[in-house]
């Protein structure tokens, strides 16, 4: 990974996010808001796996066969990815959303591009204990030559590699903040803002990473009933959330497309827009048809 | 962890099945694609050393979404115990043909 993430893309192209933000961002403080580059990332996967999946179980899947299923996907990735210029990477918005949100409750992060990368989570999910391990020390090095304190992440998948792999495989003693439980720390303080009703309800998706091993359960609910939506369980939800089969799009993206399928049927029947905070999931329902909403263009409306 | 804690979880499976109607994967119908499969994959590698590519396969497509974990009367850390395997694989530890793994490498 001698860019860093598993698509080979140059990182410049990831933590341009900022360009156009309105506020300003700081550099200096020990708060660091670490975005981990999935977010962002998410167009250049939907792409890659989208071409993969056209290709997987036709007779040109032979010619691939030289390589691994899993290095076939870093493999095409910065290939394929080369023409998505980063002003046009839709998903900087929710990035954007988010730094606003923290900001607008006055929460004091700083953002530097250097110090932002990939958390290495494929790495550790392909069982690569060696990279990983060599990954996290350094991204936990750089992090701590720049006497960071405490880091916000955004999405589960980093938040599960900084709070709870880390500290396992490196020296790595920083305290790790999610931003939902920010945000509902902040927002009990705030007076109900905006607490007008909204007419629709919402389902909401529970990400696995969040739901079954870091226990971020009730902090979406609360917020999103704090800006006044109503929410409504589907069949699978809180920590029996089903998945959107999201992390074996590198190995099959036609048997992850299979999995989404069933859980779209299940959240389509409440009959409410979705709603999640994951970008794997977001990804992978769009790829199959499917759109949701992030929890941070609600939150975005909600409180600004 | 190690191999011996992937041994020792799995040899605790009473294959009862109630992890299985959570696992997303086994909307594929066939027993490797789900937890109790992938135990029983998984303990045929190592006691057996046999290994078929399908049974591999299912070790590789485990989404570790945890979802089975909760299910299990006897808590085996199933998602853990298969990202762990995974890693033995790799390294090389574990003694099967290496033509089953030339798909997932």
């Amino acid at each position: 990974m001698r860019s860093g993430n598993p698509l080979g893309i140059e990182k410049s192209v990831l933590t341009k996010w900022h360009k156009g933000l309105t506020m300003e961002l700081n550099s200096n403080g020990d708060t660091l808001l670490f975005t981990g580059l999935l977010y962002q990332m998410v167009p250049f996967i939907t792409r890659v796996t989208r071409f993969l999946e056209k290709l997987e179980s036709t007779i040109f899947e032979r010619f691939l066969g030289v390589y691994g299923r899993a290095s076939r996907y870093t493999s095409f990735g910065a290939l394929l990815s080369m023409n998505i210029k980063p002003d046009k990477n839709p998903y900087f918005n929710k990035v954007k959303n988010i730094a606003v949100i923290l900001s607008s409750l006055r929460i004091d992060f700083i953002y530097r591009e250097e110090l932002d990368n990939y958390s290495g989570i494929l790495l550790f999910d392909m069982g690569d204990d060696e990279k990983f391990r060599e990954h996290a020390t350094h991204v936990s090095q750089l992090l701590e030559k720049a006497k960071i304190n405490r880091v916000i992440t955004i999405d589960p998948h980093t938040t599960y590699a900084l709070k709870i792999l880390y500290p396992e495989y490196t020296d790595f003693d920083i305290e790790v903040v999610n931003y939902l439980e920010i945000i509902l720390e902040n927002l009990k303080g705030e007076k109900e803002a905006n607490s007008e009703k909204h007419v629709d309800g919402v389902t909401i998706h529970d990400p696995c990473f969040y739901a079954r091993y870091l226990e971020i359960i009730d902090q979406p609910r609360e917020i999103l009933k704090k800006i006044g939506y109503d929410h409504i369980e589907v069949k699978n939800s809180r920590r029996m959330t089903s998945c959107c089969g999201g992390p074996i799009e590198s190995i099959s993206p036609v048997f992850s497309h299979e999995i989404a399928k069933n859980r779209i049927a299940e959240l389509k029947s409440s009959n409410y827009q979705t709603v999640t905070m994951c970008p794997v999931c977001i990804g992978n329902f769009e790829r199959c048809g499917y759109s949701i909403r992030d929890i941070s263009d609600l939150i975005l409306k909600g409180i600004v | 962890m190690s191999l011996e804690f992937v041994l020792k979880e799995v040899s605790r499976c009473s294959f009862c099945g109630f992890c299985e109607h959570v696992c997303p994967t086994l909307v594929r119908y066939t027993r490797h694609f789900g937890p109790r499969g992938r135990i029983q994959t998984i303990l045929f590698a190592l006691k057996n050393n046999l290994a078929t590519e399908k049974s591999i396969e299912g070790l590789y497509t485990c989404l570790t979404c945890n979802a089975c974990r909760i299910q299990c009367p006897g808590d085996i850390k199933i998602a853990e115990v298969v990202r762990e395997f995974r890693n033995s694989l790799r390294r090389g530890e574990v003694d099967i043909d290496e033509k089953v793994l030339k798909e997932v490498r």
